[in-house]
């Protein structure tokens, strides 16, 4: 098989700010241009945008404006997940041989369309995502004996390694006394329990093995993906206390990898609200069902930071595009060991879970050094 | 001013293998074979629910298969499982409001 690394990263700060999505991808772009050795315009085969963004020819756009004329251009949306979708397709492409490179660039404004499924009619008036998070919360506190004080946890620990996160945010400490008294959104969600919708635009080159080296002495190899779409409405997952698709796309990823859950040494969790991180870990298979948030407060109590080093949606903010390459950038310098102050102990292995829409699909990519 | 009208709670349902759907589908999810439609049976349960500043509100199944998120302002202190009735169905332009009652 054609294998696939990842050899060159960029990101911008993530912000509120009311900027054009084309400067900043251009800007991740620039930023990783810069840290990224012997690389020319010309190297480069394919360029895929990941957004939400009503933008038009985005991928033909920022090419011309960075003076690259790739073979391959086009939009990936998927929603949350855009940009684990986006470096799907790259891989294929490299697999395939139609490319030897790709540069994947996703972005999203802070008032990104994408935060609403319009579609789903079955969510009636409540088409926000802090409605479905709510019906979530409320089924997993019930089934698994959970309290608000513990799932406060999950905020507090994603700030705190977001202020060592020079991209997120958020560089603040909080509580969980400040979770619990931050703005009341439903019984069963606080303000601080979400993540915020931000502008910002993240950048990565992947290529084949022959030409991985010529760019970076640490190339960190894709050999495990799973994908999994269950449907578009909410209501249809099967379950409220799992992320069936994730559950899915995980089992797909493992297999094809032939790791297992046991493996991983540091993970990207989709965090959009705090009751995702457990889900999540339940979900893939890192701990058993109803055990995710006993696992998450084992780690706080030993400072271990193998759970969104970076911060999460939470603590990073979550530019829709953009988010799945940030979760892969991160997991790509904890495995090269340049994540500074944010850096785990030595990892191998390392995991991205990036989902869409409460859980109706979801991706799973496995990285190794 | 926003201008509901009111709408029936009409499915589809297939004219082979009786799997149902709202909102209404062409064709059959399960074997592609053409849908008929028909009135749903407006008896559901709640399956899931939380309350913000205006109200409880909810995931409601009805006949077995379908769900929606109610409106539940309507019922005191809604229990899992618990019976409700789908009282009204409102629609602006394609935005829907389902309002349940005990």
């Amino acid at each position: 098989m054609n294998n696939v690394s990842i050899v060159g990263h960029g990101s911008t700060k993530f912000s509120t700010e009311d900027l054009p999505i084309e400067d900043q991808m251009v800007n991740a772009v620039k930023n990783l241009f810069d840290n990224t050795k012997n690389l020319t315009q010309k190297d480069i085969d394919g360029v895929l945008v990941s957004t939400n963004n009503n933008s038009k020819y985005l991928a033909a756009i920022i090419s011309e404006i960075l003076g690259i004329e790739p073979n391959v251009s086009h939009t990936v949306e998927s929603l949350c997940n855009s940009g684990t979708n986006a470096i799907v397709s790259g891989v294929a492409h490299i697999r395939s041989k139609i490319a030897k490179s790709i540069l994947i660039i996703g972005g999203d404004r802070y008032d990104s369309p994408g935060q609403i499924l319009e579609w789903d009619q079955a969510r009636g008036e409540f088409k926000h995502p802090i409605f479905w998070a709510s019906i979530f919360t409320n089924a997993y506190k019930r089934e698994n004996n959970v309290k608000d004080e513990q799932l406060a946890l999950v905020s507090v620990k994603n700030y705190k390694n977001a202020k060592d996160n020079p991209n997120a945010y958020s560089d603040k400490i909080i509580s969980v006394e400040d979770v619990l008294s931050s703005k009341k959104l439903t019984d069963d969600l606080r303000i601080l329990n979400c993540s915020r919708p931000c502008t910002g635009a993240s950048a990565i080159l992947l290529t084949n093995d022959e030409s991985s080296k010529k760019f970076t002495d640490h190339p960190i190899k894709i050999q495990g993906i799973g994908q999994k779409t269950i449907s578009a409405s909410f209501t249809n997952n099967p379950s409220l206390t799992n992320m069936n698709s994730t559950s899915i796309a995980s089992k797909i990823a493992f297999e094809n990898a032939g790791w297992n859950p046991s493996d991983i040494d540091v993970l990207e969790l989709h965090d959009a609200f705090s009751v995702c991180e457990p889900m999540a870990l339940e979900s893939i298979g890192i701990c058993v069902p109803g055990q995710g948030m006993s696992f998450l407060e084992n780690l706080i109590k030993t400072n271990e930071k193998r759970v969104n080093p970076r911060g999460g949606l939470i603590g990073a903010g979550h530019p829709l595009g953009a988010t799945g390459i940030a979760q892969t950038i991160e997991i790509t310098q904890q495995l090269q060991g340049t994540s500074g102050k944010r850096q785990t102990d030595s990892p191998k292995k390392g995991l991205v879970h990036n989902m869409s829409a409460a859980a109706t699909s979801s991706t799973i990519l496995l990285l190794e050094t | 001013m926003e201008q509901f009208v009111d709408e029936e709670f009409i499915i589809s349902e297939c004219t082979k293998c009786k799997k149902i759907h709202w909102p209404s589908l062409k064709y059959c999810q399960n074997c592609l074979n053409a849908n008929t439609i028909r009135k749903g049976n407006n008896k559901g349960k709640i399956i899931e629910f939380s309350k913000n500043d205006i109200g409880y509100f909810g995931i409601v199944e009805f006949e077995g298969h379908i769900r929606m998120i109610c409106n539940l302002n309507q019922i005191k202190n809604p229990k899992i499982n618990q019976e409700v009735i789908l009282k009204r169905i409102k629609k602006n332009n394609a935005n829907y409001s389902f309002e349940v009652s005990s």
